[in-house]
């Protein structure tokens, strides 16, 4: 931001952006703009330039947010890799984050949402519309479909906040 | 396998879990009646970074939390004051011994039930995570609803 507070930071303008933004103002300084109508309708443009900027800004924001600092994790084909995962994503589960987690199996490929976490059991959200348990050995053996026909059941990758590890 | 459906977790009341702490099990009936109502995922997204910079009480002043009157209705109560929290006295049952099925509603769901995880107390960054959760199971369900 810039010192007068409500204005983004002009380093941030592309050439475009700096060249509609010096346009406007100088209608507006030079007396160019003259009538009641006029003068309204530079305002809205100004006004749009500076909302399409601040938007931009507010999506760098939002971009470190926590479900947004998300780390792809690839799980390897071997079970260690799923089993030595396990840990990462039941603390980020426990904290409060749900873990996204691709599957694939007969050449499909399907993403679901871990959301819970009881003992040794993981609560997985799959949007065909429920929720089911599955235990930790299943995870590790490389098969959460829990015999659902036509669901992609071999988990592949999981995304975990950034700093579970 | 141990299911449960959506046509029963949209039935919950999300408050009344949010109130005692119930967080995990509060994220899909959100998502369901947020989705229903049109939310995008992204509104609650930003609603969750005014909960985690200027607290639950902040964002529950808030003109419109949500953008339209329905979703707003919706969303509001989520951001009520959790209920008084009791000492914590046993764990978390295990999923066996838990019954997955179990809508509430306010008149009947106490403050701490014996058994369940009692209400953390107020917790900004808690709720902004639930809210950020809430926004990825739309955002999930409606890359890959069927």
């Amino acid at each position: 931001m810039t010192a007068w507070g409500f204005l983004p930071d002009l380093s941030e303008y592309d050439s475009q952006q700096m060249a509609d933004l010096h346009f406007v103002a100088m209608q507006s300084i030079d007396g160019r703009v003259s009538t009641h109508e006029e003068v309204r309708d530079t305002g809205r443009q100004l006004a749009s330039l500076l909302g399409d900027q601040a938007a931009g800004l507010c999506a760098r924001r939002l971009r470190g947010s926590p479900m947004s600092a998300l780390d792809d994790v690839v799980l390897a084909e071997a079970g260690n890799a799923r089993y030595d995962t396990i840990p990462q994503i039941e603390k980020a589960v426990d904290d409060g984050y749900p873990v996204p987690i691709s599957t694939q199996g007969g050449g499909e490929g399907h993403q679901m949402m871990i959301i819970g976490h009881a003992g040794n059991q993981l609560e997985i959200y799959n949007p065909w519309g429920y929720t089911y348990w599955v235990s930790e050995d299943s995870f590790s053996g490389g098969d959460i479909a829990e015999g659902t026909p036509g669901l992609p059941g071999t988990p592949v990758s999981v995304r975990l906040p950034q700093g579970v590890k | 396998m141990r299911v449960r459906t959506d046509d029963e977790a949209i039935t919950f009341d999300v408050a009344a879990l949010l109130a005692v702490g119930r967080f995990t099990e509060a994220l899909v009936p959100a998502a369901l009646q947020a989705d229903r109502l049109e939310v995008i995922p992204r509104s609650l997204t930003f609603l969750a970074e005014i909960v985690r910079r200027g607290g639950v009480a902040y964002a529950a002043r808030l003109a419109e939390p949500l953008p339209t009157p329905e979703q707003t209705e919706l969303v509001r109560p989520w951001l009520a004051e959790p209920l008084p929290v009791p000492e914590q006295t046993e764990p978390l049952p295990a999923p066996e011994q838990t019954e997955l099925v179990r809508p509430l509603s306010r008149p009947s769901a106490p403050a701490s039930p014996p058994g369940w995880p009692a209400a953390a107390g107020v917790d900004d960054e808690r709720l902004a995570r639930w809210l950020d959760g809430v926004a990825a199971i739309i955002e999930a369900r409606r890359l890959t609803a069927r």
